[in-house]
């Protein structure tokens, strides 16, 4: 595999989403309209779907394993749901590989969260995208109801963690939505600034590549932020050798002044670098010429 | 003047208020009126101290430190075990020792990141009163935030709940605020205390987060809701802050 160079953009990589939501609304549905899936069906739910694809009919974890050199030929690798999946199946690979750890949850977690990583990175390796659905938990947050996917709680953090998106999918007014900003009452996660997406009828030509769409703007928004970050850091490198080979005050001058080409956040921590290094040098700031003069 | 609060004030409120069910050790009011009036740290923040200072500097001021032997109690009976050479570092006058593979840890870390600005603090004006915080490294566009660990068992929630990447995405304009774990596994502090040799230190998967719409009101609610605790307790004479 090349190597990815520090400064490199990163190149396009598949992406996680997780989607979660009450029954009936059409979380599996949604999935299924992204590009070239897979559904690994843990839940017995393939038929409720309302457009079929193909499905792998999972109940074990060696189900799913013995698969995976099938799951080359797909672009997206839909579980359905995630709970199953490592709450059960995962879970009892654990144990059946040790028995320890069925009386050991912590260590049976460590050996179900390496498993399940290491299936994470095989199918991002082949370059495929996965959606994990989960259902709906609502539980008691204060005095709020708080809704989050329904799993484990290790598991939930494993999967909320190694997700881009979670999209809580819900109906409001009629219409159904998918809701990645996070809020009090339900649990999200929102890398691209996805707005709230209104999920079209099933029946209308925008349904067939919802999901596929919802994908590609992830994957061009943290594209767009690994450009960003490239730049900034090219540009900061190249500041801070010109701040090194600086001598006299009219040279802090001009590193005082490109610090506005640095992303905001970066400009006051940059001025404070260009102070300190003057003050070494034996210059201050006079702010009434508004340039850098001999220390007194 | 007007009151400047420490996000890390903000966030032991928080703690206390919300009395999280898996919160690390038990946060009382007096605990959070302890952080405002006179905190001095403990064995566990002076380690951590030392292991971020490495991440700071790179080649912080140290002593060198040969192999010896730690004795500790066990079941009642005195007993012994080998640990490697290492450095001894100075915080606050507290000899904090590490061994050679959990400095590396630190600089493997440190240079993995080398565009950065270490320890950068920010301060907002919030109209009322002044938010200041810290951030350990300010990569260009995100916050790493450095938590050195001494149990196994918690929650990501237990840091996705906190305030802190909250009020420091708003304090420095940002969208992404990582949360990088190090976990000393096994630390016990009547053995080890100062001299953590020996313990096998590992990294966490980064615990992300992003800023989101209703950010910025969360922060102001909570703000508020501190004030009024602070006021009622007559402590806002307290609220200063100085580097």
């Amino acid at each position: 595999m090349p190597i990815i160079k520090k400064d490199d953009v990163m190149p396009e990589r598949p992406v996680i989403i997780v989607l979660y939501g009450t029954p009936g609304t059409g979380k599996t549905s949604v999935a299924s309209t992204a590009e070239n899936p897979i559904l690994v069906d843990t839940d017995r739910g393939f038929d409720r779907a309302v457009q079929r694809i193909d499905t792998l009919a999972a109940s074990s974890w060696g189900d799913i394993t013995s698969e995976l050199e099938t799951m080359k030929s797909y672009k997206t690798i839909v579980v359905d749901t995630a709970k199953a999946m490592l709450d059960d199946y995962l879970a009892a690979y654990a144990v059946s590989t040790d028995p320890k750890l069925g009386y050991n949850s912590l260590k049976r977690f460590g050996k179900m969260a390496d498993d399940f990583k290491l299936f994470v990175n095989t199918i991002r390796s082949y370059g495929a995208d996965l959606i994990f659905i989960c259902h709906d938990k609502e539980e008691k947050d204060g005095d709020n109801f708080k809704h989050s996917p329904d799993c484990t709680g290790q598991s939930k953090d494993l999967l909320i963690r190694i997700a881009d998106q979670v999209g809580y999918v819900c109906k409001e007014n009629e219409k159904r939505v998918i809701r990645f900003e996070p809020r009090d009452c339900y649990v999200g996660k929102n890398v691209a600034k996805l707005e709230t997406k209104e999920i079209p009828d099933c029946t209308s030509d925008d349904f067939s590549n919802f999901m596929a769409t919802i994908i590609t703007e992830v994957k061009k928004a943290i594209q767009n932020n690994s450009e960003a970050q490239k730049e900034a850091n090219e540009l900061l490198e190249s500041m801070r050798e010109s701040l090194s080979g600086a001598m006299n005050p009219e040279d802090f001058d001009a590193c005082l002044e490109a610090r506005m080409q640095l992303p905001p956040a970066m400009r006051k921590p940059f001025a404070a670098e260009v102070n300190k290094k003057a003050k070494e040098k034996g210059f201050a700031f006079d702010k009434k010429e508004n340039k850098y003069v001999k220390a007194a | 003047m007007k009151p400047t609060v420490r996000v890390t004030t903000i966030e032991s409120f928080r703690c206390w208020i919300e009395q999280s069910e898996r919160s690390f050790y038990e946060i009382t009011e007096q605990s959070v009126i302890d952080s405002i009036t006179k905190f001095e740290g403990n064995v566990k923040t002076r380690i951590g101290t030392a292991f971020h200072r490495i991440i700071e500097e790179g080649t912080p001021k140290c002593d060198k430190v040969d192999a010896g032997v730690r004795t500790f109690t066990y079941y009642k009976k005195q007993q012994e075990e080998p640990v490697p050479c290492g450095r001894v570092f100075d915080v606050d006058g507290y000899k904090v020792t590490l061994d050679i593979p959990q400095i590396k840890v630190a600089l493997d870390y440190r240079n993995q990141y080398p565009d950065v600005f270490h320890e950068y603090r920010e301060y907002k004006d919030y109209g009322y009163c002044i938010v200041t915080g810290c951030a350990d490294m300010l990569c260009t566009t995100e916050i790493r935030d450095i938590k050195t660990k001494f149990i196994s068992n918690f929650e990501d929630s237990d840091y996705i709940s906190s305030c802190q990447w909250r009020y420091y995405l708003e304090l420095f304009g940002l969208d992404t605020f990582h949360f990088d774990l190090f976990i000393f596994d096994d630390y016990k502090e009547d053995k080890y205390g100062y001299d953590v040799r020996g313990l096998p230190i590992r990294r966490h998967d980064p615990i992300t987060c992003y800023s989101y719409q209703t950010m910025e009101q969360d922060n102001r609610y909570l703000l508020n809701e501190f004030l009024k605790w602070a006021n009622l307790r007559n402590l806002t004479q307290y609220l200063t802050f100085k580097e």
